[in-house]
């Protein structure tokens, strides 16, 4: 399901330890220090930095990309092709839905994916990428323009402390919610998402896809509490949905094996789903240490651009 | 085992509840939140079957709590089971038959006796009876050795001697009965009322049969321990009419508060809570009951009382009844008073004054001894040189001997104070201390003239002598408004057991007091004669004579009632000197009551004739000498609003419980003989459940087994709640 283990120190800090750091910001920081940098290849061509290619002029170019010295020598009209001289452009999408408030290790999941959004965003501002920020449950509840300006950081922050704390009338419509964040991605990058994806497959499925059409890179971390995947439950007692309110009256025992088929196929769904369409996947349990989904993530892009430089 | 309220038995339907609940599905209340109910649904829970009934102990407390909080409620009690068993003694009962002035109400004895009967006729032959009447004391009528006796003819025995029984005039003591009959049941007495162990055993129970008065006696019971063992049943019986008027004549005034010699007498009427009537009518009569007075209307509105004037008689001459018409009890609307003679007293004045000189203290003497109601003063004055017989001048009731020098006849003066004379001596001039020398029997007794700059008040002043007695009040005491220009100082030091009563504010002796043989003299150093002091134009001159001449605190005093029962004094001569006493056994007075029964006073009573046994006049001959003495009824036994029987049920709590089973010999209320039986059983048993109280073990069983039920439910729920233990089981 998730990608290869990466090697990790020993010496790293917990999540629930770093979350007792009040300052989201610091605990950001923190988490980054351990890394080393990573290399991104950015998607888009832009000017200067480094020569990409010529493509020969088609009417209609923009003719202060001809090369003239090119026209001079072989006397044939050619473009020429830069890589961009942005970086990486990325858009941290948190869920902070309802059920993102749950929460079984002292923390919620909210807790969790707020804290790793601000250690990616950390990371990448860190390293000249630009970043922004969206934050959603039934709707778009914050949202910071992927920049990469100073304070860009600390506008990351407010926009994640500002979001909802609680889980009062929070409820996730990731269908309604992704198709208002889409426009407001205007220019390709990578897309981080932050979700526990407790929705229907279908309507996950479908506004991903949708997400990745724009042209955007994807990448999904599932974040899920420990209870959540073990059901860990004993007692006859009434279940509440801490998003919609309702309640049923199960028996654990009985109930958990239905709850972990169930639960099991609906991740596996998605998963599947997001492999054939190059989405990067991630389950995280918020019992993890918030270092290992940013290595594994690392790790990987660095797999793949091994590959696809060998492939190229 | 009986109940007393049975039927809250019903209450063991209660027990289905924790059966049921028991049944019932376990709905936890526990609620766990979770992040999506989308891959949950409801399991089914499964049902328990009764073989699935858990915690059977706590089922069983749980029923065991309701069905013993049922049982508490029904007051259970044992009857007689355990006593038949064990073999106690048979029950003592103890009768009380009220038989005081108030059961003189119309059909109230007849009905009283019936109850008796009935109350007898209930218990078994083996059980002890004990009758006693009573009134302001307690009569045996058939003791528990009696009841032993005669055995099965034990009902008509008391049958018979109910018969003799009649109420009396008398008030009610029903402490001192309540008091008789527990002490007669713990220590069990025989026929001559001495304490037999062979009867003290067992328990008892006093049945009062009575119109249970409001006026009834209950102070002795506040002193007394009632003992545990000992019920007490009240029969109160309640008369035909509810509305009972009383009349009391209020004490007269003897003294000098009533100088007039037609005077007024108030009585005070009193009407009874519940009466139905406010208008009574009150007139005089004569002995013979022959009207002495027109009828006076009064109103006197129900549970209040009033103070009135009695009317005038017709004749002018006092009449001995007054009678009170309009209520529906006349056993106590009869008031008797004695006519009061009035005392006559000689006054000699021996002085040398002229008459109608008002500066002379014969002036104002002969002014104030104006005649009243008890006292006729008559005054004779004569000059000190005149000549006095001893026989004569023993006539006197009081000699004032306004004295200004030696005084002529100081001998027969001083024989008649020897003899029991009273002199007043007023010192006129220093040199009457030669006078008062000879009055008595003192040589060489000197006294000079005060010492007066301004005047002179009166310092202290022994208001406690009996004399003196009716300035005690600080309202009446205050002599500084009475001035003394002068006085003769005498040395009391020289006069032996003289009493000095008041000094001037130097400490010089104004009234000095001195017996002698049995007369007494009454020495003012300064008279009221206006040289001497404002003694005789302030108001405390007239007190001050009456005092000095009646020989007692005048303005205080006030008549007295004798009340039925009450023995009164007969005032028999003291014997003349030398005459012998007369022997012990000898009549000295006989009594004729208002029934016309003579009795005889003997030397053995000392003077006081007890046997008041009826309100009315009596008649009371000394030698020649008849006077009449009035006998009331107590006031007490015309309050016939029912006892509040709640103070005596305070005073028998916590040990014995006051049941009542009111009886009424009124058509609408009257209750056939078996409801009273009954009645009387249910009382039995409420008093053998008060002495029992099983209820209150059975509570502290709840209390335990509430606290059990708390803890077992607590440790069962415990172990629900650790899965390992859950899966344990």
């Amino acid at each position: 399901m998730s990608s290869p283990p990466v090697s990790i120190p020993e010496n790293r800090l917990d999540a629930g330890t770093l979350l007792r750091i009040k300052s989201m910001e610091m605990r950001a920081r923190i988490i980054v220090d351990g890394f080393m940098q990573g290399l991104h290849r950015s998607p888009l061509h832009g000017t200067s930095v480094e020569f990409a290619e010529y493509r020969e002029y088609v009417p209609g170019d923009d003719t202060r990309f001809l090369d003239w010295k090119l026209y001079a020598r072989s006397d044939r009209y050619c473009i020429k092709k830069f890589h961009a001289d942005t970086n990486l452009s990325a858009q941290v999408l948190v869920d902070l839905s309802g059920s993102m408030f749950y929460g079984t290790t002292g923390y919620t999941k909210a807790d969790y994916a707020k804290t790793l959004a601000a250690t990616f965003s950390q990371f990448l501002l860190s390293q000249g990428d630009a970043v922004g920020l969206v934050t959603f449950s039934d709707q778009v509840k914050e949202v910071v323009p992927s920049l990469r300006k100073r304070g860009q950081m600390h506008s990351i922050v407010v926009g994640l402390e500002k979001s909802p704390s609680s889980a009062d009338e929070n409820s996730t419509d990731i269908r309604k919610s992704l198709r208002e964040i889409v426009p407001l991605l205007k220019r390709r990058g990578v897309a981080v998402l932050f979700s526990d994806l407790l929705a229907p497959a279908e309507d996950i499925k479908s506004q991903l896809s949708y997400l990745r059409s724009c042209g955007h890179d994807v990448v999904v971390f599932n974040i899920l509490d420990p209870a959540e995947i073990d059901f860990p439950f004993e007692n006859l007692s009434r279940f509440e949905d801490i998003e919609t309110g309702n309640r049923i009256y199960l028996d654990p025992r009985t109930a958990k094996e239905t709850y972990q088929k169930r639960f099991t196929a609906h991740f596996e769904d998605i998963e599947k789903f997001c492999k054939s369409l190059g989405i990067d996947f991630y389950q995280i349990s918020t019992a993890d240490p918030f270092d290992v989904p940013l290595r594994n993530l690392l790790s990987e892009r660095m797999r793949l651009r091994i590959v696809r430089r060998r492939n190229g | 085992m009986s109940f007393l309220f049975p039927w809250f038995l019903a209450g063991l339907v209660g027990l289905v509840a924790p059966i049921l609940f028991h049944f019932r599905q376990k709905q936890t209340k526990d609620v766990t939140k979770f992040s999506s109910l989308m891959f949950l649904e409801t399991a089914p829970v499964k049902q328990r079957t009764q073989s699935q009934i858990q915690h059977w102990l706590l089922l069983i407390t749980r029923c065991l709590i309701i069905a013993l909080i049922a049982l508490a409620f029904t007051r259970p009690f044992f009857r007689s089971a355990i006593a038949a068993l064990s073999g106690e003694p048979p029950e003592k009962v103890v009768v009380l038959l009220d038989r005081s002035a108030s059961m003189k109400r119309t059909g109230l004895w007849e009905e009283a006796v019936a109850r008796v009967t009935e109350i007898v006729g209930s218990l078994k032959p083996s059980d002890l009876v004990q009758i006693s009447a009573y009134d302001s004391s307690v009569t045996p009528v058939f003791s528990f050795a009696d009841s032993k006796e005669t055995g099965n003819g034990r009902d008509d025995k008391i049958q018979e001697l109910l018969k003799d029984l009649e109420p009396t005039w008398e008030s009610t003591d029903l402490g001192r009965a309540l008091v008789h009959a527990a002490e007669a049941i713990e220590q069990g007495e025989n026929t001559e009322g001495e304490p037999d162990s062979e009867l003290s055993e067992g328990e008892g129970r006093v049945v009062v049969v009575s119109d249970a008065q409001e006026g009834s006696d209950i102070d002795q019971l506040k002193a007394f321990l009632w003992p545990e063992k000992i019920a007490l049943e009240f029969e109160n019986l309640t008369a035909k009419g509810v509305t009972n008027a009383s009349i009391q004549l209020l004490p007269e005034a003897r003294g000098l508060s009533h100088v007039k010699q037609q005077s007024s007498r108030y009585f005070r009427v009193e009407n009874s809570l519940k009466s139905g009537t406010d208008m009574f009518t009150v007139r005089w009569r004569n002995a013979d009951l022959t009207s002495a007075s027109e009828a006076l209307t009064i109103k006197v509105p129900p549970g209040e009382t009033e103070v009135l004037k009695a009317p005038g008689t017709t004749t002018g001459v006092p009449a001995p009844i007054l009678e009170l018409a309009g209520d529906d009890h006349d056993f106590d609307n009869r008031a008797y008073t004695e006519a009061i003679a009035a005392q006559q007293l000689r006054v000699l004045y021996v002085g040398s004054e002229p008459d109608n000189d008002p500066q002379t203290a014969l002036f104002f003497l002969r002014r104030a001894l104006f005649p009243t109601r008890t006292l006729t003063p008559e005054l004779t004055k004569k000059l000190p040189d005149d000549t006095f017989e001893p026989d004569v001048v023993r006539l006197f009731d009081l000699i004032v001997i306004a004295s200004d020098g030696p005084l002529a006849n100081a001998g027969v003066f001083r024989d008649y104070v020897e003899n029991g004379g009273r002199v007043l001596f007023l010192m006129h001039a220093p040199e009457a201390a030669a006078a008062l020398g000879d009055l008595l029997g003192i040589e060489g007794l000197t006294a000079t003239a005060g010492n007066v700059t301004d005047y002179r008040l009166l310092g202290a002043i022994n208001r406690r002598h009996p004399l003196l007695a009716a300035f005690a009040d600080a309202r009446y005491g205050d002599f500084s408004n009475v001035h003394f220009w002068q006085y003769r100082k005498l040395d009391d030091s020289k006069i032996p057991d003289a009493g000095v009563l008041s000094r001037f504010d130097n400490g010089d002796p104004a009234w000095i007091l001195t017996p002698k043989g049995q007369g007494t003299v009454l020495t003012f150093t300064s008279s009221w004669k206006r040289a001497d002091s404002q003694l005789a134009l302030s108001t405390k001159f007239i007190p001050l004579l009456y005092a000095v001449l009646s020989n007692q605190a005048a303005a205080t005093d006030t008549g007295t009632f004798v009340h039925v029962g009450e023995p009164f004094p007969v005032n028999i001569p003291p014997s003349e000197e030398g005459e012998a006493q007369p022997p012990a056994g000898s009549v000295v007075a006989t009594v004729t009551a208002p029934d016309d029964s003579i009795t005889s006073v003997t030397a053995d009573d000392a003077g006081v004739f007890r046997n008041t046994t009826m309100p009315g006049l009596y008649s009371v001959s000394v030698g020649d000498q008849t006077s009449v003495v009035a006998v009331n009824l107590d006031p007490n036994e015309s309050e016939i609003d029912p006892l509040d029987t709640e103070i005596i049920r305070k005073m028998v709590e916590p040990k014995v419980v006051v049941e009542e089973a009111t009886a009424d010999t009124t058509p609408s209320a009257a209750t056939t003989a078996e409801e009273r039986a009954e009645q009387r059983s249910r009382a039995k048993d409420l008093a053998k459940e008060k002495q029992q109280r099983l209820w209150r073990y059975l509570l502290f069983a709840v209390l335990a087994l509430v606290i059990f039920e708390i803890w077992y439910s607590a440790h069962c729920r415990n172990k629900e709640l650790k899965p390992q233990d859950s899966e344990a089981q």
